[in-house]
């Protein structure tokens, strides 16, 4: 069982990447991202001892956290549409219409490209800790990817970006 | 065209990356830490269920307390089979003090 000092070091440590992981898979949506976070953190907390140190503790962390999205999926079927989620601006330091922009453009990916995207473009994880998380094979991770890519680049240019 | 799509979504992904705070997320999070299985508060009621089961099992506690009541003049004999199982006593506590913790020392909150 980690102490609980060491276990705050953890939690300040990584809390900044698996909140920013959850809101966008949120679209988002701060409280419920952070109620994720919250309980991929009491998950990690009480299941330490199965923690082999076989990959990094982030890697470990972002594989609880993928579980804990999919849990709470299947038992809540829909996410709240973009337009009806508020865009609290406290405590983020990004205009706010990029940060819409940010998310209508998460909300045409599929969840997996989600997960996918962020890990790789926005949290700068090799595609093998990718492949970790998911238990998807390296190549259909790229496969993702390239598709989250592709969708993202063609909302981007018809928001003008880029020109 | 695919190397600009690329860059394009990965220059808007870097200037969207948020710098979250902790603003209370860790203190909530303590805040719902469940109480751990086995605290000292549970080891001194074991320890005092341990001490109780030897003198019951080894020392004959029961059947010498009411032989005692019974009769008054078996009160040296019992007390002189309580000092010599005293001895079983000890070692049987120690042993149960023991198993204890190796079986429980990872849920212990130290």
């Amino acid at each position: 069982m980690i102490g609980l000092l060491s276990f705050e070091k953890v939690v300040k440590e990584y809390q900044a990447p698996i909140r920013r992981l959850f809101l966008n898979l949120t679209l988002g949506d701060k409280m419920l991202s952070d109620d994720l976070a919250q309980e991929t953190f009491l998950k990690a907390y009480t299941h330490w001892n199965s923690f082999k140190h076989l990959s990094g503790t982030k890697t470990w962390l972002y594989r609880i956290a993928y579980n804990v999205f999919y849990d709470y999926k299947r038992s809540h079927h829909i996410f709240e549409d973009i337009d009806s989620v508020c865009l609290n601006s406290q405590n983020y330091e990004i205009d706010i219409s990029l940060k819409s922009d940010l998310y209508k453009a998460m909300q045409l990916l599929s969840d997996i490209e989600k997960i996918c995207v962020t890990l790789a473009l926005v949290e700068d994880q090799p595609t093998k800790s990718i492949a970790k998380i998911t238990q998807l094979n390296e190549n259909t991770i790229k496969s993702h990817i390239r598709r989250g890519r592709t969708k993202m680049a063609e909302f981007l240019r018809k928001n003008n970006y880029g020109r | 065209m695919e190397d600009k799509d690329n860059i394009l979504v990965d220059q808007f992904l870097k200037s969207t990356k948020q710098d979250i705070h902790d603003d209370g997320f860790t203190d909530e999070i303590f805040q719902k830490i469940p109480e751990p299985i086995l605290s000292w508060n549970h080891i001194s009621q074991w320890l005092c269920y341990a001490i109780v089961f030897c003198v019951l099992v080894f020392g004959g506690g029961g059947e010498m307390i009411s032989k005692t009541l019974a009769d008054t003049t078996s009160y040296k004999h019992t007390m002189n089979a309580l000092m010599q199982d005293g001895y079983y006593i000890i070692i049987f506590s120690i042993i149960t003090l023991n198993t204890l913790y190796y079986n429980f020392k990872d849920k212990l909150e130290i």
